[in-house]
């Protein structure tokens, strides 16, 4: 995976642009799809339990499943009704969103094997091709993130000042 | 017509409870499913992927000509490793699995220990911006368990934290 500043940046700079385009999409759903781009990095919990695998109550889980896009849509419904139901809509898209870019963002780290985790889990096992673009913990991607978010945010608050 | 607390609560369990399941599913289904021998087939029974293409992460514990020792003691060699390589390395190793046992590669990803800090220090940064950002707009209403937006928003929130009864 990338590492998750550079996921929460994109989630900001496509939610931002989004919210430029969709009425119901307002600046305070933005964060929320930051956080949902954030979720799929629950799976490195493994990090901290030693392994990808954990036997809990008896039976075994496998952590890995955090980062698939199952686990990230439940999360989002879960997370779209803490909200009032008003504001749920843009709640579980942003989520959802998150998520999704999340996903397709880890499709383009490099895997000598050529193939992607099955991160559809549990709609498909398939191992899609890997984009092989930057490794985990490349520097890079992370600058790229953050000079477009702080573009991104730059024309934000130029367009809320001349009242856009 | 107003939500019931306990419907939303049961409802926010069943989504839970569907990761759950995934967990346990993923578990049992991964040896099966992944297109290459798992880590765990690889540890416990290195043999019966001899011959086969592999794929899997490992840390280097030494450095050799032309080759290295990961952790597990599997031998990893490649027609050329890269400069920097070094103990506590992680590596993306694909290539054929041999007796010995080895791995004759024919890719390598390496990891710099320092790269992976660095990826932990702004993943950590990147989890408190989220949240941060999060908090900025929104706040617990704890006697309605919600979370409402701030009530100072100019972006069309109104008066949402106010239709939320109960609000504390």
């Amino acid at each position: 995976m990338t590492d998750l500043l550079t996921h929460v940046l994109a989630g900001y700079a496509l939610a931002t642009l989004s919210s430029w385009r969709l009425d119901w999409l307002d600046a305070r759903h933005v964060p929320l799809a930051m956080v949902g781009a954030t979720i799929p990095d629950a799976a490195k919990v493994y990090l901290l339990l030693g392994g990808v695998r954990t036997t809990v109550a008896g039976v075994e889980v496998s952590w890995l499943a955090l980062q698939t896009a199952g686990a990230g849509l439940a999360f989002a419904l879960a997370g779209s009704l803490l909200v009032p139901p008003r504001e749920r809509r843009a709640t579980l898209a942003a989520l959802v969103g998150g998520v999704a870019l999340h996903v397709t963002m880890d499709y383009f780290v490099i895997r000598t094997g050529g193939l992607a985790p099955p991160y559809l889990y549990p709609f498909t096992w398939a191992q899609l091709p890997a984009g092989n673009l930057y490794l985990s913990a490349d520097v890079w991607p992370a600058v790229v993130a953050v000079a477009v978010a702080g573009l991104v945010f730059a024309l934000d608050r130029r367009r809320r000042g001349s009242g856009v | 017509m107003r939500e019931r607390p306990v419907v939303r609560a049961l409802l926010i369990a069943c989504a839970l409870s569907l990761v759950g399941w995934g967990l346990v599913d993923y578990a049992a289904g991964m040896d099966a499913n992944y297109a290459y021998p798992t880590d765990r087939e690889l540890a416990t029974d290195f043999a019966a992927s001899h011959g086969q293409q592999v794929d899997t992460w490992v840390t280097v514990a030494e450095r050799r000509d032309g080759e290295f020792v990961t952790e597990s003691g599997w031998v990893v060699t490649a027609d050329s490793l890269p400069p920097s390589l070094d103990a506590g390395d992680s590596v993306q190793v694909y290539g054929t699995a041999r007796p010995g046992p080895r791995i004759a590669a024919d890719r390598l990803a390496v990891t710099d220990g320092t790269n992976r800090g660095f990826m932990l220090g702004v993943s950590v940064c990147g989890l408190l911006l989220a949240v941060g950002a999060t908090l900025r707009h929104w706040r617990p209403a704890l006697r309605a368990g919600y979370l409402v937006p701030r009530a100072t928003e100019g972006d069309g929130a109104g008066d949402a934290a106010g239709e939320v009864s109960g609000d504390d």
